[in-house]
């Protein structure tokens, strides 16, 4: 058996190979020809069959670029880690490569897609912009973050769950490419929430009671009272501290904030869909990823108007259950149950 | 320098918001000094601000600026805070 990150050249020698031997090893590379990027990766294992027969089997993998923009606010900065290069003395660079690793993985063997775009995007990542930049962000096409300031925030590629949260805005731009603004946008944050939790989780192993349900945890320096940015499980409660002040996360739909900030308090609201998730997920038991996670990403890859409000979301969260576990299923039940939670109606119709 | 009646002649403020942590951060600067501040304010194209519809857990600015016959505000994306719009933010952070 023999694993290995196969070239396109390779792979183009192996689909032509005209040999009965290696005929289902030409189909399989043929199909991951099929894909128009130039550059597609894949995973390759060769092994026997009991007959003799050589099977050759693919998995996607990532095609990761770290960049170093130095301290500057210029966009892309100087490559420091490409796919499959060894680690690096720079720890930024090797958190950032190992995070989109473990976004990649958890969206390719858990949910069949491959990257941000469903057909092998490479994730791009760019470490150090900025000078003491508290913030981590998704420009439309990559990853960009902040050392922080060393005395609140520390490095934004220390925490799992922040790398997943910006590669989510990604997947989420490709496909239910929510509104940025109000409560679309409230759903846009929350959705980078979940994966980016999901992420975590996924990464560690953990069950959804052994699971922090955290956003952040890490990016506080010891100065900070606080465990990280936003909880999921208990919205308003992640810091309560001097200079910062206390965690303003709304966790119910009759705490929603109305105001001109932030896109409508997209950071804010997003509590309100977070904890939905969260007592989706723990009504259910088990690992996350595998029943409220499913839920959730079936219905930001099925039908959905971009400017979904949350009530419009939740009844196609209750869809997307229905369709795939039952309309009578503890699913169902167990959705429904997570929007009463946080007292959004979920009994409308799907809109979208 | 104040003013007859004491109020400053022009007070701009800078209130950074969104960002990953959702966190707003507010700066003030007031001053009488028209020379330094106007030229600048009077750079900035306050009708023209380029919007920034891809960018997620980006900061916000929005700055207004009131002076003697002129109210200002306009909400900046942090990708279109670039020339005069940077320049005023930093020297109203700096003062």
């Amino acid at each position: 058996m023999m694993h290995g990150i196969v070239p396109p050249y390779l792979l183009t020698r192996i689909a032509r190979l005209d040999d009965e031997r290696f005929a289902v090893a030409a189909v399989a590379a043929q199909n991951a020809l099929r894909h128009d990027e130039p550059m597609r990766a894949a995973r390759l294992t060769f092994s026997l069959s009991d007959s003799g027969a050589l099977v050759a089997e693919f998995a996607d993998t990532p095609t990761r670029a770290v960049s170093d923009a130095a301290a500057t606010e210029t966009l892309p900065g100087r490559v420091a880690r490409r796919e499959g290069g060894d680690p690096v003395a720079d720890v930024a660079v090797n958190e950032a490569y190992d995070g989109l690793g473990s976004t990649f993985a958890l969206y390719s063997e858990v949910y069949g897609r491959n990257s941000i775009d469903g057909r092998g995007l490479p994730l791009d990542a760019t470490v150090h912009y900025g000078r003491l930049y508290d913030n981590a962000f998704w420009n439309g096409e990559r990853m960009v973050f902040g050392d922080g300031d060393g005395v609140i925030f520390a490095s934004f590629t220390g925490s799992l769950s922040v790398i997943g949260h910006e590669l989510t805005h990604g997947v989420t731009q490709y496909t239910a490419n929510l509104a940025y603004q109000g409560q679309s946008g409230a759903l846009n944050e929350s959705v980078s929430d979940v994966f980016g939790a999901l992420v975590e989780q996924h990464s560690l192993g953990q069950s959804v009671d052994k699971a922090s349900w955290l956003i952040g945890d890490g990016l506080f320096t010891d100065q900070v009272e606080g465990s990280a940015l936003r909880s999921m499980k208990a919205p308003g409660t992640a810091y309560d501290d001097d200079v910062l002040g206390k965690d303003p996360q709304p966790a119910d739909f009759e705490h929603y904030i109305t105001t001109d900030d932030d896109n409508g308090g997209v950071h804010l609201n997003s509590g309100i869909p977070n904890r939905a998730f969260y007592l989706v997920a723990h009504r259910l038991g088990g690992t996350a990823w595998e029943s409220a996670g499913r839920i959730w990403y079936d219905t930001i890859t099925g039908p959905l108007a971009p400017t979904v409000d949350f009530a419009g979301f939740a009844a196609a969260t209750v869809a997307a259950a229905a369709k795939r576990f039952g309309a009578a299923s503890a699913e169902v039940d167990a959705v429904r149950a997570g929007w009463a939670g946080v007292g959004v109606a979920s009994d409308g119709a799907p809109r979208g | 320098m104040a003013r007859p009646g004491g109020e400053p002649a022009i007070v701009v403020t800078v209130a950074r918001t969104g960002g990953f942590a959702g966190l707003r951060t507010q700066w003030r600067v007031t001053s009488d000094d028209s020379d330094e501040w106007m030229p600048l304010i009077e750079a900035c194209p306050w009708d023209t601000v380029t919007a920034d519809p891809h960018s997620r857990d980006r900061y916000i600015y929005t700055i207004e600026v009131t002076a003697p016959r002129k109210r200002r505000t306009a909400a900046v994306p942090e990708a279109s805070l670039v020339g005069p719009w940077k320049e005023l933010v930093e020297k109203v952070q700096s003062t």
